[in-house]
């Protein structure tokens, strides 16, 4: 009689992988969506196609799912995210970024917090706009996102010292812009 | 004025990672993208789309063949007797080719049978054509709210733990078999952390991992306990 409990535990095993696929791709996508977006986003696409864009990256994620290693999925979406935005609209739509308003729905936030908060992204997407293509994908990845040097290497398939590279002149030429905009303001 | 470089650089990038997707879109991505794995194939992703190419390339092939052999046979019935050999040929695994008379006898639909041989290796075509689509599919607005509500829990774990909890505990009484149980489970880890409660957190931990047949979740969630 026992043993139907062990026959029992065998029909879940059978059925099991759909279910398992399908809650690591909710687990994916409720832990790096947010990234995904912020980084489409500073890549230079407007709110509605950092939509679009996820979604897409989200999907190839979904078919590729079993080619994701554990502890590489964040590297995998942020390069699908670069090759699909690169793909579909380049990353030199800058103009787009200042004009469009910048939603701050934060519900804590007072309206000068907010005010603030909304000159600071402005700023930042100005800046952004003023790097070159290479150096913004780098200081992005690295600057905002957090990424490692090796991380940035791996996703974007360059060499270690190249991505090194990459990164210290990406934080200069930011740095360069900010100081610049700081003598601007002080004047 | 590096200082002052410094200072903003950091604002900024703060700024940044305060920024957050419209959460109404958010879980409608999710509930999109939950529909997609549900009609997506299950086993094998990559090879199903070569498979369905191939059996459909079979298909078109053994449908041209018998065009062209319905053609040929109304275009020549008249030689049944130079006609009758091929099917003799064809034949030879399921009769002996000593009854030539048969065939010729029955001579029109004889060559068709012939045709019909290549067309047994399309036989494997209708289980891709005729994939078993999951019945079940996610909710959006149940995916919206159990996302909210993780989302929440996500943002309480280090600030507001216990309010995390509560959270938490209100996800498992109203989704107790939810889409998002796994990513629940580690939120609840890190605010048991938070608390200081780190012999549940290490039970649940144990519990998590024992549960995930893949494996997926042990390096997340030891890389949680060793914080």
């Amino acid at each position: 009689m026992k043993g139907t409990s062990s026959a029992v535990a065998v029909v879940p095993e059978a059925s099991a992988p759909p279910q398992t696929r399908k809650q690591r791709l909710a687990a994916l996508y409720t832990e790096h969506s947010d990234g995904v977006w912020r980084l489409l986003r500073r890549l230079g696409n407007d709110a509605a196609r950092a939509d679009d864009v996820c979604q897409q990256v989200f999907l190839v994620a979904m078919d590729r799912l079993d080619d994701i290693l554990p502890g590489k999925e964040r590297a995998f979406l942020a390069g699908a995210a670069i090759r699909i935005s690169r793909k579909q609209f380049g990353l030199g739509q800058r103009e787009a970024w200042a004009a469009e308003a910048l939603d701050v729905s934060d519900p804590r936030l007072g309206p000068d917090e907010v005010t603030e908060l909304r000159r600071k992204r402005a700023l930042l997407e100005r800046l952004l706009s003023k790097l070159s293509e290479d150096l913004r994908v780098a200081f992005v990845l690295h600057e905002l996102e957090g990424y490692t040097q090796r991380e940035i290497g791996e996703l974007l398939q360059i060499p270690d010292g190249t991505a090194a590279s990459r990164l210290r002149r990406a934080r200069e030429s930011f740095d360069a812009l900010l100081a610049q905009h700081l003598e601007e303001r002080a004047q | 004025m590096s200082d002052q470089v410094d200072q903003l650089r950091r604002e900024l990038v703060d700024a940044h990672r305060s920024e957050g997707r419209d959460p109404t879109r958010k879980a409608r991505g999710l509930a999109e993208l939950m529909d997609a794995a549900d009609r997506a194939p299950v086993a094998a992703p990559s090879r199903k789309p070569m498979r369905l190419i191939v059996g459909g390339l079979v298909l078109l092939g053994a449908v041209g063949l018998i065009a062209l052999s319905t053609s040929r046979t109304k275009k020549a019935p008249p030689p049944p007797s130079d006609v009758a050999p091929p099917p003799v040929v064809v034949a030879e695994p399921p009769k002996p080719p000593t009854e030539p008379a048969t065939p010729k006898i029955e001579a029109p639909p004889a060559p068709v049978e012939v045709v019909a041989e290549p067309v047994k290796p399309s036989e494997p075509a209708p289980p891709t054509v005729r994939r078993p689509v999951p019945i079940v599919r996610d909710d959006p607005d149940t995916l919206a709210k159990e996302l909210a509500l993780v989302d929440r829990a996500r943002s309480q774990r280090t600030d507001a733990p216990a309010a995390a909890l509560q959270t938490l505990a209100e996800y498992d009484a109203q989704f107790p078999k939810g889409a998002l149980t796994q990513e629940a489970s580690l939120v609840r880890i890190e605010a048991l952390l938070a608390l200081g409660r780190r012999a549940e957190a290490e039970t649940l931990a144990r519990t998590l991992i024992a549960k995930d047949r893949g494996g997926l979740l042990k390096k997340r969630v030891e890389a949680l306990l060793a914080r």
